[in-house]
Parts: structure tokens; C-alpha cells; sequence
């Protein structure tokens, strides 16, 4: 899968194969806490966590009739735009079967964030996450039946990080320019002696970068590890 | 189309406590194990207007200490910052300033 910054546009994830689209298809049904308390009461907690006098209670209350359904309003709203965006993907064939691409608006970009945090909320109190990752709490966890769940739930999480960095940084975007392109599991390796290099950014061939493994130059500049 | 919480524009705030008020609150975000903390960092500025600095600061005060008073004022705009804190799903809530 690679992914890349388009100017003007937002965030391209192209050559995704059929395994990862079926993951980002997920988000809608992770990000639904309706089955779980907990998530209920993490994704809609209350003004006041620990409510000490009637004035608290009130608040509570007030909260949860009048804001907590605008909450779920546009929480819903942010779901439906990652469904919205995936029914736009275009596939193409490869050797490796279908991949698809699709491009992430600059404008939609927030509520993709807002869904893909929404799953991994609703996923750690689903699936008990643990809160510290220590040696111990991981062992158990990729011992037991949640270990495809917390891999799901990581692949949210390196999505939130590029988006956040690609499409939502905003002293990032003004300050200094972004990694025109990530490269997700990638076969070749980027060549750091090539760097980045703003100008051939858009409508690269491959330019002067090193070859992959299977002959073909990598879309244009050279694509990172993350 | 994106129903995603646009964020409001406010005036920059103050963490001064107004005087004239009977009862400042405090805005409170509290530590949770899943929201990235350049997302805490990039929310704080949105909302409240800080400064990369200070709103980095504040996030690791959240991150280190469990909570950060992120302003004191008002109830009504105690409650507003709330809401925008939540609805970017940050885990946030107001209580009275002592």
C-alpha cells in the first residue's frame, strides 16, 4: 500500500490490496459502540466525571439529553463519510490480484480521523486492550483471541498517525513540507541518499530512484518505511 | 460529506480566572490509552488557540500527571470547550475551581 500527499487534493492510498480494504471496510462495524456499555460510556462520558452535588447531576443530565445527541449525530456523520470514500475506490488488476486506490479528501480528513479513532475506542474496551503495553500484558494479549483484533486496532492507529501528519498537522503543513509520499509494506527499500524532493513530486515516474525488487521504479519519490 | 466537527474559531482565551465571576470552572482533559498525543497536542491548539508550545506542554501534563487544567472561566464556556473536546473524542470533563 502506498500512500502520498496530493497537493490540493489530500491523501492518496493507492495499490491496496484486497486484505487492507477489507480492514478500512471494518471501521463502521468497530466504530459501533452500541453493543458495548463501556464504549457507550467512553465515547459519551458525561461533563461532570464525578458528579459531587444535585448542580453536577443536572449537568449530567442536561448533557446527555441535549449534547450527547449531537455528539452521536456526527459521530455517525464521520462513519458515513469513510463509507462514502470507499465506495469511490477504483480497482485495477496487478499480479497480485485486484488493488484498489482511493484518495482521502483534504476536507474529509477530520472525520476519518474521528471514525478510525472511534473503532480504536470502542475496540480497546470491547477487546480489554491493555492500557500500559508492558512485556507481560503483551504476551498475554497475542496469546489469546484478541490478537487479530489488536492488529486491526494498530493498523487504525499507523492510519491516524499518517493522517495526522499528511492531511491534519497543521503547524506541520505550515512550517516545514510533509513526506511527499509513505510507502506501507513496501518492497523496495527507500534509498535515503535520494531524499525527498519537492519538484518531482506530482507526475513522477520514478525520476532517479532506485529501482524495487520486481524491476519497477517507485511512484514518485522515494517511498518510506512507517 | 464530512459531519466531522468543524473546529470554531474563538478569540484567544485567557487562563486568567475572572475575578467577577462567582464560580470559575476548570476545563480538564484526562489521560486515555488511546488518543495519540500529537492529536491531543494539534486539538488543544484548535479549540483554545494555544500555542504549539503550550498546548505540547498541557499534553504531556495529561500524559504524565493523568489531567491537565486546560483553562479556567465561565460555566458556559466551560461547557462549550467541553463539548468540542469531546466531540473530537478527547476524554475531557469541567469541575469547579478551588
Amino acid at each position: 500500500m502506498k500512500i502520498k500527499r496530493v497537493a490540493g487534493q489530500g491523501v492518496q492510498f493507492s495499490n491496496v490490496s484486497q486484505d487492507q480494504l477489507h480492514l478500512f471496510e471494518q471501521i463502521p462495524l468497530h466504530a459501533d459502540p452500541t453493543a458495548s456499555p463501556e464504549a457507550e460510556a467512553r465515547l459519551f462520558p458525561g461533563v461532570v466525571r464525578r458528579p459531587e452535588s444535585g448542580e453536577h447531576e443536572q449537568l449530567n443530565n442536561d448533557w446527555e439529553e441535549y449534547v450527547e445527541p449531537e455528539l452521536r449525530s456526527r459521530f455517525s456523520g464521520d462513519v458515513d463519510c469513510v463509507t462514502a470514500t470507499l465506495k469511490k475506490a477504483r480497482v485495477s488488476s496487478s499480479p497480485d490480484g485486484p488493488v484498489f486506490e482511493f484518495t482521502i479528501l483534504q476536507a474529509d480528513a477530520d472525520a476519518w480521523y474521528s471514525a478510525l479513532n472511534q473503532a480504536r475506542l470502542v475496540m480497546h474496551v470491547r477487546y480489554h486492550f491493555p492500557d500500559e503495553e508492558t512485556p507481560e500484558e503483551m504476551l498475554a494479549l497475542l496469546e489469546s483471541e484478541n490478537v487479530k483484533p489488536w492488529i486491526t486496532s494498530r493498523f487504525y492507529m499507523q492510519m491516524q498517525s499518517i493522517l495526522l501528519d499528511l492531511a491534519m498537522n497543521d503547524w506541520q503543513q505550515a512550517d516545514e513540507p510533509a513526506q511527499p509520499e509513505l510507502n506501507l509494506f513496501p518492497e523496495e527499500v527507500w534509498d535515503e541518499e535520494d531524499g525527498w524532493d519537492e519538484d518531482e513530486e506530482e507526475g513522477d515516474d520514478g525520476g532517479d530512484d532506485e529501482p524495487g525488487e520486481d524491476g519497477e521504479k517507485p511512484a514518485g519519490d522515494g517511498p518510506k518505511w512507517v | 460529506m464530512p459531519s466531522s466537527p468543524q473546529t470554531t474559531e474563538l478569540p484567544a482565551v485567557s487562563e486568567q480566572t475572572d475575578d467577577a465571576l462567582d464560580t470559575p470552572w476548570n476545563v480538564i482533559v484526562y489521560n486515555d490509552p488511546v488518543n495519540l498525543m500529537g492529536y491531543v497536542t494539534l486539538i488543544i491548539m484548535r479549540i483554545f488557540g494555544y500555542s504549539k508550545e503550550k498546548a505540547t506542554k498541557m499534553m504531556l501534563e495529561v500524559h504524565q500527571k493523568g489531567r491537565s487544567v486546560v483553562w479556567t472561566g465561565e460555566k458556559e464556556r466551560a461547557e462549550l470547550y467541553v463539548e468540542q473536546l469531546h466531540s473530537h473524542q478527547l476524554l475531557a470533563g469541567m469541575s469547579e475551581a478551588e
